[in-house]
């Protein structure tokens, strides 16, 4: 079954669950109606899934504003002594899930976007409307982000 | 961080949250149902909408149909009910062989059980001013005024009466004195005291015989004391007479408005009184609107092109205010065609990326290496539909009148209370959201109403009303002025 998939990659992107849920309906609705551009060249699930990323990224709207304006973020991050031990305990599933909803929703994005769906920083700059090197800056500084949530817990 | 801690989170990352799954909430499926077949329910609507509009239409018919039924039966009963009971006369029961036949003779014999009834009730009343006093009751009765024709029956009676004057002085005093005292008396008493005269037959016969009778008879022999007494009596004869053609055509002609009362000049004066009309109105809408900036304005838009179409079906309580200004109640079911025609290049999610410059960019020629490529689009066609349903309230004047055609000038204040906006066709591009949504307005408007009065019961006419909506949200996509021009068919109730 692909929706439970797809209502997870919905969860990853947006912060409340309400939103994931409009974003899924979204995202199946659109299916339904585009269904002729999908030609088989590649997966369905490929497909469908790049809709609801798509939709989820509609949804969220960011600019390069947002990016700019989460940069505190990084700096309280790189005060933090570099400790690994966080790496070391046994992370949850929804703890990590948490973590990364706590995030602004700029670093979650990319998170979401380099890391778990694999795109390219290309191809994140073209969606997110921002350039190649600030695609990889905000990486970085989304993934101190994160360390420092989770150190945080 | 260190790269090996990048690395390590990376690797955490999609272990745990790349695959991961989770349960879809019902209600999530539902919505999505709802969302791609909508059909039903609105269909459903509009089913319940359209049959209480009929209900309504079939009810102010039957309205209509039930309180002309009623006017007829009350004319009805009243003719037949008053006739006997006024006048007991089988001449006056049948109104048109009254009127053709004309009153040919009011002969106490032959009315001996009926009309004495009447002459009775009459002489009550005339009683009370003039009774036993056959002068001042003569005097009183000079005054009244006959005319018409069927008068000249009685006015013959009469003459043949006086003619049989002499014959009249012959009778014998007493049955002058009660003939003085009391018409009806009078009346019961001649018919009764005179043997001869049949109560059946030919009236006119019977007071030829009568006269014949009187002139003939040889036992009677006139006297200077029954002289004056005969005069009275015979005045008091011609009075009542007279009295008796006032009764009778005042009733006569009270009885022929009643009976004639399908009359339709008489219809048409109570109907100009009625103070509710059912209205009922559809016509195609022309208007325009704004370019729903909210989903395709964002973009590089070029040749667009616009269309539209609409219609709007209504329904009018209306309440009449003297001779010129109604008030009414309105319902309506407004719907609205838009189409626009343009060629753009658009990625999923509103970045325009790619210039199209007002031409035809082949798909070929649009490099795009990203995700969104089956989302760029070219020559879209958008079709929307609007449809709202509307309660209004307005007054109407009515500033000219000729004969049946009227035109009348129409205030309106319109509320939505079901609205609307639905993306019928997208045929390159789908534009993803929203593909419907709700919204409120109010609409104020002005008209002209004009009139044809096809009879009492019906007009139909033609009333141009232009309308300008004002939405309680503010909203850039939707400014729309609207000119309706609806055939209205009107039913007096």
């Amino acid at each position: 079954m692909l929706s439970p998939k797809l209502y997870y990659v919905c969860l990853r992107y947006l912060k409340n669950d309400a939103d994931a849920q409009d974003a899924l309906q979204e995202t199946f609705v659109t299916a339904y109606r585009k269904i002729d551009s999908f030609q088989g060249q590649g997966s369905f699930e490929g497909w469908i899934r790049r809709i609801a990323v798509n939709t989820c990224l509609a949804k969220l709207r960011i600019d390069k504003k947002q990016f700019e304006q989460e940069d505190y973020d990084l700096d309280k991050a790189r005060i933090l002594p570099e400790e690994e031990e966080y790496l070391q305990k046994e992370e949850t599933e929804a703890r990590l899930l948490l973590a990364l909803k706590e995030l602004p929703d700029g670093y979650r994005t990319i998170i979401n976007l380099a890391i778990l769906e694999d795109y390219s920083h290309r191809e994140i700059g073209e969606l997110l409307n921002i350039t190649e090197s600030t695609s990889r800056s905000q990486l970085t500084r989304a993934k101190a982000a994160l360390k420092l949530k989770l150190e945080q817990r | 961080m260190k790269n090996s801690e990048h690395k390590q989170l990376d690797q955490l990352l999609k272990d745990k949250l790349s695959d991961g799954t989770a349960s879809v909430p019902d209600f999530v499926w539902d919505r999505i149902e709802e969302e791609l077949f909508p059909e039903k329910k609105r269909r459903g609507f509009f089913w319940w909408f359209f049959s209480g509009l009929c209900l309504v239409v079939i009810g102010g018919l039957l309205g209509v149909a039930f309180s002309g039924q009623k006017t007829h039966s009350q004319n009805t009963s009243l003719s037949n009910n008053s006739v006997p009971e006024q006048l007991n006369t089988p001449v006056l029961r049948t109104q048109h062989s009254m009127r053709k036949n004309k009153f040919i003779t009011l002969n106490p014999a032959k009315t001996k059980g009926s009309l004495s009834a009447a002459a009775d009730e009459h002489a009550t009343k005339a009683g009370k001013y003039f009774d036993s006093n056959p002068d001042s009751y003569r005097n009183a009765t000079k005054t009244s005024k006959h005319s018409d024709s069927p008068h000249h029956t009685y006015q013959n009676t009469n003459l043949r009466q006086k003619k049989s004057g002499s014959s009249l002085k012959k009778q014998s005093g007493s049955q002058t004195k009660s003939v003085s005292s009391n018409s009806g008396k009078l009346l019961s008493e001649k018919t009764q005291t005179d043997p001869l005269q049949p109560s059946n037959g030919k009236q006119e016969s019977l007071n030829n015989r009568s006269t014949d009778q009187n002139s003939t008879d040889p036992a009677t022999h006139s006297t200077s004391e029954n002289q004056a007494t005969q005069a009275k009596a015979e005045s008091a004869i011609k009075a009542d007479s007279i009295s008796r053609k006032e009764l009778s055509y005042a009733e006569i002609l009270d009885l022929v408005k009643r009976d004639f009362s399908n009359n339709p000049d008489e219809l048409d004066e109570n109907k100009k009184n009625s103070l509710f009309s059912l209205g009922i109105y559809g016509g195609p809408s022309l208007y325009n609107t704004a370019a729903f900036k909210d989903y395709f304005s964002s973009g590089q838009l070029s040749k667009r092109t616009f269309a539209s179409s609409g219609f709007e079906l209504g329904l009018h309580a209306r309440f009449k205010i003297g001779n010129r200004f109604r008030i009414y109640a309105g319902l309506a079911f407004n719907q609205k065609q838009t189409q626009f025609n343009y060629n753009l290049a658009i990625t999923e999610f509103d970045y325009f990326t790619y210039l199209v410059n007002g031409e035809k960019v082949p798909l070929a020629n649009i490099r795009d290496d990203g995700a969104n490529s089956c989302f760029l689009a070219k020559d879209v066609l958008v079709r929307y539909q609007i449809q709202s349903a509307l309660i209004s309230l307005g007054t109407q004047f009515e500033f000219l009148k000729m004969g049946r055609f009227s035109a009348a000038a129409d205030l309106r204040l319109s509320c939505n209370i079901y609205s609307s906006l639905k993306l019928k066709e997208t045929r390159v591009l789908d534009i993803q959201k929203p593909n419907s949504e709700n919204f409120s307005y109010f609409q104020p408007g002005a008209g002209l109403l004009l009139n044809y009065e096809i009879n009492s019961w019906i007009s139909v006419g033609l009333s141009p009303f232009f309308s300008k909506q004002f939405y309680l949200k503010e909203s850039s996509s939707r400014k729309m002025d609207e000119l309706v021009i609806p055939v209205t068919v009107s039913f007096n109730l």
